[in-house]
């Protein structure tokens, strides 16, 4: 069989020349998209570059934790919306962990109503649109609160009503610094506790109560250098003035939005991955941790979640991932959020959509690598070894 | 002597009951203090919760009216901008005449549901693959038409159940194609194919899906010579077969990677091609092992939909939200949350019947392994 074609017989002549093949076929197309938009771009006299970055944004963000005005640049605009999008990804995600534990203890107790409760709830939270819950959120249960002046009133600090939540304020006086370097030496403290309790458990057998300990001195230090500094922290009150609250701090209604709608449908994802990550622990491994004296809870601490975590890990990130990507449907209700910013007023004014656009999938990229990176690092920690 | 033992055993207590309804629900609601108060707490929220239903929902609800002063009063729900504008929910702003050719395709679907719900013996999966490759090709006939004395419809005519539908269906019936070969690239051994495919999944999966659409609908002009004609449904419905279809290449990938290695190299042992191999031995077992995980991507599919009212399209959620700010239906909120419940029960009765089709498949495929 030899012939003109004989080495096309061979597969590793084939195999580079269908690769070199899709190298030729992808670059063309890159090429030649980059040179459309390039023409299109000169047509429609559209600028190019990200000079406009340092221009004047002239646009309001209702909520910033940095220091923010029209006259700030569309940089600033985008770091404080920035802020505001991870603000609500951690404080959400937070919260859908603490209820979906709750949701997951639920599903597997052994009362009959609590379980089949779980049970509705998981069913009902995950299976309806996450942007029609937040539109029921704030279109609907939201405007059932009270005006203004029929605020509901938690012990006169804080106050409900249909503008949001009034909540008091910290107020940092001369000194205050302190606290918050104690509460960081705190930390590293009970890290460093919890390293050498563990090593000399493993060396030696004997236990050490690390976490209590841990715990203790992350709630203790502070508050003994509050004490010893004569509490140089004040609260700011919001009071009803005249016509409008006056102090404290007002969590606007669309960030109550978001943080329900985020909290609950993700609590329902979350609570059947614990749960499922529990029930797949062999009921053997419980058997015989009842059977080597281990109470309840030191079986599930040292036996059934160390076991659990290692397949609750990998879609709990999804998760995670999942619900800072959905913070995008914020602006679907007004939250200053990144994409809200970036895609409604900044669009408009400067019409540089191709740069923007890039700006918006380079943060949320970079949103999600950091998350799969930290969960990566964590797995390789946890893993079996040898496996 | 009496050879019988005539110790007599005092009376024991009869066995305790462990069947029947007051044994069940001491074991399941009473087993212990906390148990107790769990249960009874929980009696009193469901009771309340049930009794709130049935009064607001049912009895104190207004059924029928044109306006937002038909339902004035906020302890009932307001039932009646359901009933004086469905036809705009279901059909959007499809031609009143025309309703008949979006019954015929509604009709079909259900048909073809039925045909994966019920089994039909032999012949079962031919009448599934031809539903699965005729029903899109008889939607697209009817909905859009323009021959056989077919008027055309343009797709912007499109909206409220009808679009939903549409965008799930062209998203999940586009995706799962698109998936398959994704899949197939980042497992290649052709090391360029699998790196390409890889960041191609790994990108679309990493950004909002929001943002992938805005993107679609306002760059694709820029970016491709006469991109500016293709009809703005249809780069939304581009846009999802594309994001979707990383995650489609996901599940696909975790189908095979449940094929053990051994089916691999038998294949190539009896001396079966890539494709051959691909095609006859691995892809069958690989796609029956993913298809509980499709069906939950084809819920979280149907339930993305949603995101695309938020680029000006009125799909079922968009339509009944923009309808409650209408002159005629502003008023207190609970006519929205009267909305916004509705159209959750809608959506529910879809998601939550394919995540049980799903367990079920789950079930099945269990006994048979």
């Amino acid at each position: 069989m030899t012939g003109l074609f004989s080495f096309w017989r061979k597969g590793s002549v084939r195999s580079l020349f269908y690769q070199w093949g899709l190298v030729f076929a992808l670059s063309f197309g890159i090429f030649f998209v980059i040179n459309t938009a390039k023409e299109n771009l000169e047509r429609l006299g559209i600028k190019t570059g990200f000079g406009f970055l340092s221009d004047e944004a002239g646009f309001a963000i209702s909520q910033s934790i940095f220091d923010y005005s029209t006259a700030s640049s569309n940089w600033d605009a985008i770091v404080v919306t920035f802020a505001n999008t991870i603000i609500l990804s951690v404080i959400a995600g937070l919260f859908a962990t603490f209820f979906g534990f709750f949701v997951a203890m639920a599903r597997l107790s052994g009362n009959f109503l609590l379980r089949k409760s779980g049970e509705v709830y998981v069913e009902i939270f995950r299976n309806i649109p996450l942007l029609l819950q937040l539109f029921f959120w704030y279109f609907a249960a939201l405007k059932m609160l009270p005006d203004k002046r029929q605020s509901v009133n938690f012990f006169d600090v804080a106050y409900l009503n249909i503008e949001g939540f009034m909540s008091p304020t910290p107020v940092f006086e001369a000194g205050s610094d302190a606290i918050f370097w104690s509460i960081l030496i705190a930390f590293l403290l009970a890290i460093t506790i919890w390293f050498w309790a563990t090593r000399r458990q493993t060396n030696t057998g004997e236990p050490f109560p690390a976490l209590t300990v841990g715990i203790g001195l992350i709630f203790a230090l502070p508050l003994i250098v509050l004490w010893l500094l004569d509490f140089p922290v004040t609260w700011d009150i919001p009071k009803f003035g005249r016509f409008n609250f006056e102090g404290g701090m007002a969590l606007q209604p669309e960030f109550v939005a978001m943080l329900f709608g985020l909290t609950l449908y993700n609590s329902a994802f979350i609570g059947e991955i614990l749960r499922a990550g529990i029930l797949s622990v062999d009921k053997g491994q419980r058997e015989a941790a009842g059977s080597i004296g281990l109470s309840q809870i030191q079986t599930y601490r040292k036996i059934i979640v160390p076991q659990a975590m290692r397949l609750i890990i990998p879609p709990l990130t999804n998760q995670y991932l999942n619900l800072a990507k959905s913070t995008a449907l914020a602006g679907a209700i007004g939250y200053a959020d990144l994409f809200w910013a970036v895609n409604g007023a900044m669009t408009t004014q400067t019409s540089q959509t191709i740069e923007l656009q890039a700006i918006i999938l380079v943060s949320y990229l970079g949103i999600s690598f950091f998350i799969a990176t930290v969960m990566a690092i964590y797995n390789y920690y946890t893993k079996i070894p040898g496996k | 002597m009496d050879p019988v033992n005539r110790i007599f055993h005092e009376e024991q207590p009869p066995p305790v009951r462990t069947t029947g309804l007051l044994a069940w629900s001491k074991e399941n609601l009473f087993s212990s203090w906390f148990n107790i108060v769990i249960s009874i707490l929980l009696f009193w929220i469901i009771y309340q919760f049930v009794a709130f239903v049935l009064s607001w929902g049912l009895i104190n609800a207004v059924w029928f009216g044109e306006t937002a002063q038909a339902c004035p009063d906020s302890s009932g729900a307001c039932w009646a901008f359901i009933t004086s504008r469905w036809r705009l929910f279901v059909y959007g702003l499809y031609p009143n005449d025309l309703y008949w050719r979006v019954n015929v395709v509604y009709v079909l679907a259900a048909i073809t549901i039925a045909s994966f719900v019920w089994s039909f013996g032999k012949s079962t999966m031919r009448i599934r693959m031809t539903m699965f490759i005729g029903f899109p090709i008889a939607a697209y006939i009817f909905l859009i038409g323009g021959f056989w004395g077919l008027k055309y419809i343009t797709p912007e005519n499109f909206g409220g159940l009808l679009l939903t539908l549409t965008i799930a269906t062209s998203g999940i019936f586009g995706s799962i194609p698109l998936g398959l070969i994704l899949m197939l690239g980042r497992t290649s051994d052709l090391k360029i194919y699998s790196k390409v495919c890889t960041v191609f999944i790994e990108f679309w999966r990493g950004v909002p899906h929001i943002v992938v659409i805005v993107m679609f609908v306002a760059l694709l002009p820029l970016f491709v010579p006469g991109g500016g004609k293709v009809d703005i449904v249809v780069r939304a419905f581009i846009a999802f077969a594309a994001f979707n279809s990383a995650y489609m290449a996901e599940v696909f990938r975790g189908g095979l990677q449940s094929i053990p290695k051994g089916q691999f190299e038998a294949s190539r042992a009896i001396g079966l091609s890539y494709w051959k191999m691909m095609g006859y031995i691995i892809l069958p077992q690989a796609i029956r092992n993913s298809i509980p995980a499709l069906v939950n991507t084809c819920i979280s599919i149907f339930k993305e939909t949603t995101i695309v009212l938020l680029v000006g399209f009125s799909d079922f959620l968009g339509i009944i939200h923009l309808s409650l700010e209408t002159p005629d239906w502003l008023g207190p909120p609970h006519i929205s949350t009267s909305g916004y419940v509705f159209a959750a029960m809608i959506y529910f009765v879809f998601t939550f019947g394919m995540s049980k089709y799903s367990k079920r498949l789950e079930n099945r495929s269990n006994v048979d392994n």
